[in-house]
């Protein structure tokens, strides 16, 4: 016979007291009487003589005696005969990769395994020994190996799944050499939702148990983001089969283009495309038809607030340089085309509405005085070489090496008040930047075609500079945030605009630059809208989006179509003698006998009158007297 | 101190007289009343004439209505000694101590009556001390000392009740009322016994006033289970296992003991009451004259 609890046996220190309790009950009260003649004529005749009293009082503490140690004997759990097996170990592995995440149903698939590895726990016996581990981004033991059942349960309520991909079977393969480890053998239970782990059902003591619905589908945009000339947009197939969907991109009004969705090389693509507006401050992508979860089939991009430059180039009879045409050009999308022209000399209607005039042998005198001009004037004088003066720290030398320059005509400039030079020739400055009137300029004394300046890289550049620093800084920030504010100090260089109207599409806010208002908050519209810096005349000074951040979300994708064990399935195949059943029989004697002595113990103590002296009866009363 | 008595008692008791059976003839005259025919001078009743009467003593005036003799009887003044035998042995003053405080109320309340009545009273107790004189007092006015010697009683040694009583016997120089106050537990037999001094007591023709104190707690001791019985006297002890029926046996046979105390005593011709030791709050003075008066010692 074997006992399950041997602490159970601590009851007997129960015999102590109850034995001091016995001898002390035992006493017999003392009391002293006038006489005994009484008491002695009563004990004469065998009254009030219990002769079987001792003997009552010693059966009496047998049998409370004997019940602790009954009682004692039940608490210790008495089984008679072996075990079936000796105490058996299992091994759960729990997945705990992203996927698990999904939602099928009421529950996600990670509780639908947390319940299947409770039910295998629920089946052992209560000396056999589980382990837990859990297929996170590292793999690690989560409980065990131990047979407090309880706390592997509290260790599997705290158990989370992750937001990493499975690493299911180098998990199994660390489980499967920590059970060797241990000597012997261990059964491994997998419970996952991942559909290749049903190959694992083949090895030796391995079974899968599959959580999730099957035949479901998920592709995702998983990033957008701007790169020269376009934006690129990266999906990923997290499950499923192959399934025909497109690709939409939409950037301001309604021009969109379509893209066939294909994951020829994997299970992630990449799209590159051009926008189709370039002057749009927001990219919407989305794959159609909607999937399984659509939640992450789309995605935005705020881009850019900064618009491109209108740039009116003003030459003789209209005809500029193509080099300088083609470098322009190449400037998008710093250089907005659509709104760009070539112009005459003259045609000041045309210059006004620029944000940078570009005169290629053009009079400055012939620029209009209000708006950042960039002229290239004609020269006369041959240079064999230009260097650029100081340290080339300037905005519109940044970049440029001008030691391979040869220039076959330059005009060699005088710098005005304010103006600063840039580049010298031999024979003195050829470029110069400054403002006039607050109006930048900058002066080129070459024109595009002069020498090897057209094959130069930095003749582009030169040009860019140029322009960028002739228009100015960044009126407005990239994106403006809800709760934010719009800075004014920047705006404020152009004298003549002494107002400012902010616009934000359902509203609008007249600002008085030259009161000094700091400021403008950032409303809180419903929805994303678009805000406009623009002067009382209509001259837009900048715009940008009032944008939220996006909200983040994970959808994970569901099993593929394989059919995979059910963890009813799964448990069912567990082989019960290895689990550990407990086949040994408890012994019910201990508890019946226990209850008897009880019993015998109760009837006993009924039939005891209790040791304690009784209240005295009241005495007679004493005849009534007549009156004295 | 408490007094025994208080006055207004004590002048209600003058009313009061001592009854025995047998009137015990004295030396100086007191106010006993005894029956003689023309003895004393005062009338007390006729008497038919029987041949050997005195003729000094006929009435004839009463032979002149009736026409026939008849003897004047007068009333013969005694005066009778009261010895009160206070038993204070070890079974008085054990317990709560209401058994001998009774006994001194009983002896008071007997002894003033006597000492209103111009009779002597001579304070006894059983065992007697040692060192101690016999005290007497005679008429009212050594009433106060004889109530403030007889509250300062000493509890007393386990001699046996009889012995002390032969103890005692000489100084009954005359016979008059014996009161013994006793719970008459003591069991010794023989010449030591007090059965055997009572006898002898009647003998000598001292009538006898038995009152037997019994403690509430004798008739009905209230303890129940297993108690370990310790005499007061002897130092004896006796195991007893008590349930109700036990109990109730020992009421049945305390109750015979006591009657067949007063059967003894009145086969002695000794008059006998039961008075039990309580606290005064439950045993008045009345009522305790009244049980004395139902019992024929006091009228």
């Amino acid at each position: 016979m074997t006992f399950t609890n041997p602490a159970g046996w601590w009851l007997l220190a129960l015999a102590v007291p109850l034995v001091v309790l016995a001898l002390h009950l035992r006493k017999r009260s003392p009391l002293e009487v006038p006489s005994l003649r009484v008491w002695r004529d009563l004990a004469g005749t065998g009254v009030g003589r219990r002769r079987m009293r001792r003997v009552r009082d010693a059966l009496a503490l047998a049998a409370t005696l004997l019940a602790v140690v009954a009682a004692a004997a039940a608490l210790s759990d008495p089984r008679s005969g072996s075990p079936a097996a000796p105490p058996a170990r299992l091994v759960i592995v729990l997945d705990a990769s992203v996927t698990m995440n999904a939602v099928d149903g009421e529950a996600s698939r990670f509780d639908a395994a947390r319940d299947a590895a409770r039910a295998a726990i629920d089946r052992l016996g209560v000396r056999d020994d589980v382990t837990i581990w859990l297929a996170a981004k590292d793999p690690y033991v989560l409980a065990g190996p131990t047979a407090a059942h309880d706390a592997v349960r509290r260790a599997l309520r705290s158990a989370r799944p992750t937001l990493h991909a499975p690493t299911l079977l180098s998990t199994v393969s660390l489980a499967r050499v920590a059970i060797r480890a241990r000597g012997g053998d261990a059964p491994l239970l997998v419970i996952t939702d991942a559909p290749g782990a049903a190959s694992l059902g083949g090895a030796e003591h391995v079974t899968v148990a599959a959580v999730g619905s099957p035949n479901a589908h998920n592709d995702a945009i998983t990033a957008v983001e701007r790169v020269p000339g376009g934006i690129r947009v990266h999906v990923r197939r997290y499950e499923g089969d192959e399934r025909a969907r497109q690709l939409v991109i939409s950037a301001g009004g309604d021009a969109s283009t379509s893209l066939p969705v294909d994951f020829a090389n994997g299970a992630t693509a990449t799209f590159d495309t051009r926008l189709v507006d370039e002057s749009a401050l927001r990219v919407d992508v989305r794959l159609t038809p909607p999937d399984d979860f659509p939640e992450d089939d789309s995605a935005a991009l705020i881009l850019d607030a900064t618009p491109p430059l209108r740039v009116v180039v003003l030459a003789p009879n209209a005809s500029p340089s193509p080099f300088l045409v083609e470098a322009l050009a190449a400037l998008d999308p710093l250089v907005d085309r659509d709104a760009s022209l070539v112009a005459a000399p003259g045609s000041a209607f045309a210059a006004e509405s620029a944000d940078v005039v570009v005169l290629d042998g053009v009079d400055v005198a012939d620029a209009p005085r209000s708006v950042p001009t960039v002229a290239f004037i004609d020269g006369t004088t041959a240079a064999s070489r230009v260097w650029l003066r100081g340290d080339g720290g300037h905005p519109v030398a940044d970049g440029i090496d001008p030691a391979g320059l040869r220039l076959d005509r330059v005009r060699v400039l005088e710098p005005s008040v304010g103006e600063s030079v840039l580049a010298d020739g031999p024979a003195g400055p050829v470029l110069t930047a400054g403002a006039e009137g607050g109006v930048r300029r900058v002066r080129i004394g070459f024109r595009p075609g002069a020498g090897t300046l057209p094959l130069d890289p930095a003749f582009p550049v030169l040009l860019r500079n140029a322009l960028v620093w002739a228009r100015g800084e960044t009126r407005l920030p990239g994106a403006l945030r809800h709760g934010g504010v719009v800075p004014l100090a920047p705006l404020f260089d152009a004298a003549d605009e002494a107002r400012l109207v902010v616009d934000w599409q359902g509203g609008s806010r007249d600002v008085d630059a030259a009161a000094g208002d700091p400021d403008v908050p950032i409303p809180s519209p419903e929805s994303e809208r678009v805000l406009v810096v623009r002067t009382p005349g209509g001259r837009e000074l900048g715009r940008s989006i009032v944008a939220w951040q996006m909200p983040d979300g994970v959808r994970v994708g569901v099993d593929a179509a394989t059919p995979l064990t059910s963890p009813e399935t799964a448990l069912a195949a567990l082989p019960p003698a290895v689990v550990g059943v407990d086949t040994r029989k408890r012994h019910a004697g201990p508890f019946a006998a226990c209850a008897a002595l009880l019993l015998l113990l109760a009837g006993m103590l009924v039939g005891k009158r209790a040791a304690q002296p009784a209240a005295a009866a009241p005495p007679p009363p004493v005849s009534a007297s007549p009156a004295v | 101190m408490t007094p025994l008595l208080d006055p207004q008692l004590i002048e209600r008791l003058s009313r009061l007289e001592l009854f025995a059976r047998r009137a015990a003839g004295g030396g100086a005259v007191g106010e006993r009343a005894a029956g003689a025919v023309g003895v004393g001078t005062t009338f007390r009743e006729h008497r038919t004439y029987s041949p050997g009467d005195d003729l000094r003593y006929v009435d004839w005036n009463a032979y002149g209505r009736l026409r026939s003799l008849h003897v004047k009887m007068h009333e013969r003044e005694e005066n009778l000694d009261v010895h009160l035998l206070l038993d204070r042995s070890a079974s008085m003053c054990g317990g709560d101590g209401w058994k001998l405080a009774t006994a001194q109320r009983v002896g008071a309340v007997l002894g003033t009556i006597a000492l209103t009545r111009a009779a002597g009273v001579r304070i006894q107790l059983l065992p007697s001390p040692a060192s101690a004189r016999t005290r007497s007092f005679r008429g009212r006015a050594a009433v106060a000392p004889f109530l403030d010697a007889l509250r300062s009683v000493p509890p007393g040694g386990s001699e046996p009740l009889g012995q002390a009583l032969r103890r005692v016997f000489p100084r009954l120089r005359r016979r008059g009322v014996a009161v013994l106050v006793s719970d008459f537990l003591d069991e010794r037999e023989g010449e030591r016994g007090w059965r055997h001094a009572v006898e002898f007591l009647a003998y000598r023709k001292v009538a006898l006033i038995a009152v037997h104190v019994v403690a509430p707690a004798e008739r009905n001791p209230g303890v129940l289970g297993a108690v370990r019985l310790r005499d007061s006297e002897t130092g004896e002890e006796l195991d007893m296992d008590v349930d109700a029926r036990v109990a109730a046996t020992y009421r049945e046979r305390f109750a015979t003991h006591v009657r067949g105390v007063e059967a003894f005593l009145r086969r002695k011709g000794a008059r006998h009451v039961v008075i039990d030791a309580l606290p005064d709050r439950e045993l008045s003075d009345a009522a305790l004259i009244g049980r004395l008066v139902s019992a024929g010692v006091v009228r």
